[in-house]
């Protein structure tokens, strides 16, 4: 186990983040793609933190203050998604979420509501 | 010992004020009854008016403060000082067009945590208050936009497709974020120092894991503000929330997008000081995508909220291209900064009190097509004059604020046209030069005709009525504005207090303006004290 090995597989952990994110289209990929992302920052912050700073205090600190921000926003992005608050829960909310789709309508002429 | 504990808190004492109102109105989160809404809104605008008045106030009896998490200066107070001005008047749109919702009292609460973790992170220095009070600012955000839209829905969009759209537009925050974190576990690898100063001033700023950390810190910062091309979940969004919620995200959600390039400004500057000019051409690039995505698709809409959310996203590509200018050493750093904040100021100067008239007549006419205010300015008068001065500032009139905001990019060519085919940075640099002349000539045109198009289509005569108007105006909110007769183009009764608060930002706007020509004329000031073209920073 060398430094190098961590920060590659952390990096190949982030590519996967990315590629759920672009890929797949439902909230759970999402989901599931944010904790990879979320995974490989924590593997860095680790892995630097005992192999180059003596296991460092600051960092747990950071992925502490991190986590608990983090966690807070996701959970209450998934509390709405599944919350029967709304007229609309779970199986009717499960459309495109992908980001990186392109439709004329977000650069020329109207945007017609239903297409979503 | 109330003085030592002053001293310890400062320079937050905004904070304290809002949180202290914060806490005496959840004593009443629950309650539906009026007075303790009007309550809860009289606390709010006090604490937020006397936030912004101990801002100033303290900064200028305490000075600047340092510490290694936090950073309070000229900047901060500006700042701090935009954000509260725009929490006082999105409270105001709250208090329109939202009291009558029952969980009021919960949204000001929820608005109240929101500007504390703002003013948390206007000041913070330090990774983890920077990250920290982003992510509580953008859950707090969240909570705002979802809770207004919640049981206000216009029968023309399903309620289904404004959830998705939500949920998409957090979901991209959340992604910024997250893409932010990763980069600050690469920047923790490279140098253990904490803040983005310390670790451009270090020796291993030269360092490709820091160089990484540093790119994935700017796309989370791109991704963060909606620019081109990931702006598809902001522009749906903004068609389908409440109105309120579309304040919310122009005056606050992405000002702090903006803000975060303020937070990286160190790091930009280290690296765009060296003619890095591939640097310079993708941040051109991103302008120029946002600048013309925005105001070309705005020409082809019928929709107001989409005409102002593509113009948005043009001003903030035209933020962005200070940095760049800065990148051509056109710019000193503080001029980027002044034009940065400069843009901010006038996009809400503008939005304020245009979109206070515009969402009056969307509850009134049940939709925000642009064919509902043909007729307007016939049957206002008043109102449609100001509101044409403040749209043409907005264009970037001479005489008025926006011109001066306008005009600051191009200055230094206007002074120096030499600098254009310098021989200095070479070919690649003179065509990046060119490039940004074009894309600004372009972008203050498509601004101006936007704006043009909005008073003609004000001052045109009015149609005839028809059924699906009527349809409309039944779904308007009531006791929010009504018309004299059924027809939206008749003309519209609006409370009083709107014709002052227009008139009052209209001032603002022309004063600001001729202020600055003065100055820019080498004429005395006008407003003594305050220098309006460097915003006394």
């Amino acid at each position: 186990m060398n430094l190098q090995f961590i920060i590659l597989s952390s990096f190949a952990l982030f590519l996967l983040g990315i590629f759920g994110l672009s890929f797949y289209r439902s909230f759970l990929s999402s989901i599931i793609a944010f904790q990879f992302i979320i995974f490989s920052a924590t593997i860095n912050f680790f892995g630097f933190s005992l192999f180059l700073y003596n296991a460092s205090a600051w960092d747990k600190t950071f992925i502490f203050f991190a986590f608990a921000s983090i966690y807070l926003l996701l959970f209450l992005i998934v509390f709405y998604n599944y919350s029967m608050q709304t007229g609309v829960y779970e199986l009717d909310v499960k459309k495109d979420f992908r980001f990186f789709i392109f439709s004329r309508s977000d650069w020329w002429g109207e945007d017609r509501i239903g297409d979503d | 010992m109330i003085r030592n504990l002053l001293g310890r808190v400062y320079p937050f004492y905004p904070v304290l004020f809002i949180l202290g109102s914060g806490i005496i109105t959840l004593f009443f989160g629950l309650s539906e009854k009026k007075p303790y809404k009007l309550l809860a809104v009289a606390l709010s605008a006090f604490s937020l008016a006397g936030s912004l008045f101990i801002n100033i106030f303290s900064f200028n009896l305490k000075g600047e403060f340092n510490s290694s998490l936090f950073n309070f200066g000229t900047l901060q107070v500006l700042l701090n000082s935009i954000v509260l001005f725009s929490a006082i008047n999105i409270l105001l749109f709250l208090a329109l067009f939202n009291f009558a919702k029952k969980n009021f009292i919960k949204i000001i609460i929820m608005f109240d945590i929101c500007i504390t973790s703002f003013i948390f992170f206007i000041a913070s220095v330090n990774f983890i208050m920077i990250f920290v009070s982003l992510v509580f600012f953008a859950a707090g955000a969240f909570q705002i936009v979802t809770s207004l839209s919640r049981g206000n829905l216009s029968k023309s969009i399903p309620e289904y497709s404004v959830k998705n759209n939500i949920i998409r537009f957090f979901l991209l925050s959340a992604f910024s974020l997250l893409l932010m974190f990763f980069g600050f576990s690469l920047l923790f690898g490279a140098t253990d120092l904490k803040s983005f100063s310390t670790v451009i001033e270090s020796d291993f700023k030269n360092t490709s894991l820091l160089k990484t950390g540093f790119f994935l810190i700017l796309c989370s910062a791109f991704t963060f503000g909606g620019f081109v091309p990931l702006h598809s979940p902001y522009m749906k969004m903004q068609r389908r929330i409440e109105n309120t919620g579309t304040i919310i995200i122009w005056l606050l959600y992405l000002p702090a997008g903006l803000f975060i390039f303020l937070k990286l400004k160190d790091v930009l500057f280290n690296f765009l000081g060296g003619h890095n000019n591939y640097i310079i051409a993708v941040l051109l690039a991103v302008s120029a995508a946002s600048i013309l995505a925005g105001n070309i698709g705005a020409i082809r809409t019928t929709s107001i909220r989409r005409i102002f959310s593509f113009l948005m996203l043009g001003i903030m590509g035209l933020s962005i291209a200070g940095f760049v200018q800065y990148g051509l050493g056109l710019f000193d750093e503080k001029s980027v900064m002044i034009y940065l904040v400069s843009n901010v100021i006038l996009a809400g100067a503008a939005y304020i009190p245009l979109m206070s008239v515009f969402y009056y007549l969307e509850n009134i006419n049940g939709s925000d097509h642009i064919g509902n205010i043909k007729g307007f300015g016939r049957q206002n008068i008043y109102l449609a004059i100001n509101m044409s001065i403040i749209m043409l500032a907005l264009g970037g009139l001479p005489g008025t604020y926006g011109y001066l905001a306008r005009i600051s990019l191009l200055s230094p060519y206007i002074k120096n046209p030499g600098s254009i085919f310098a021989e200095a940075g070479g070919t690649f640099s003179k065509i990046l030069n060119i490039s940004v002349i074009v894309v600004m000539l372009i972008a203050w045109a498509f601004i101006a005709v936007n704006m043009i198009r909005l008073i003609l289509v004000i001052y045109s005569r009015s149609e005839k009525k028809t059924g699906a108007g009527q349809a409309g105006f039944e779904e308007g909110l009531p006791g929010v504005g009504r018309a004299l007769t059924a027809g939206p183009q008749k003309k519209a009764i609006l409370p009083v207090f709107i014709y002052i608060y227009v008139t009052f930002f209209t001032l603002l706007i022309i004063l600001a303006g001729i202020a600055g020509l003065f100055e820019l004329f080498g004429l005395k000031q006008l407003l003594t004290g305050i220098s309006i073209m460097s915003l006394n920073l």
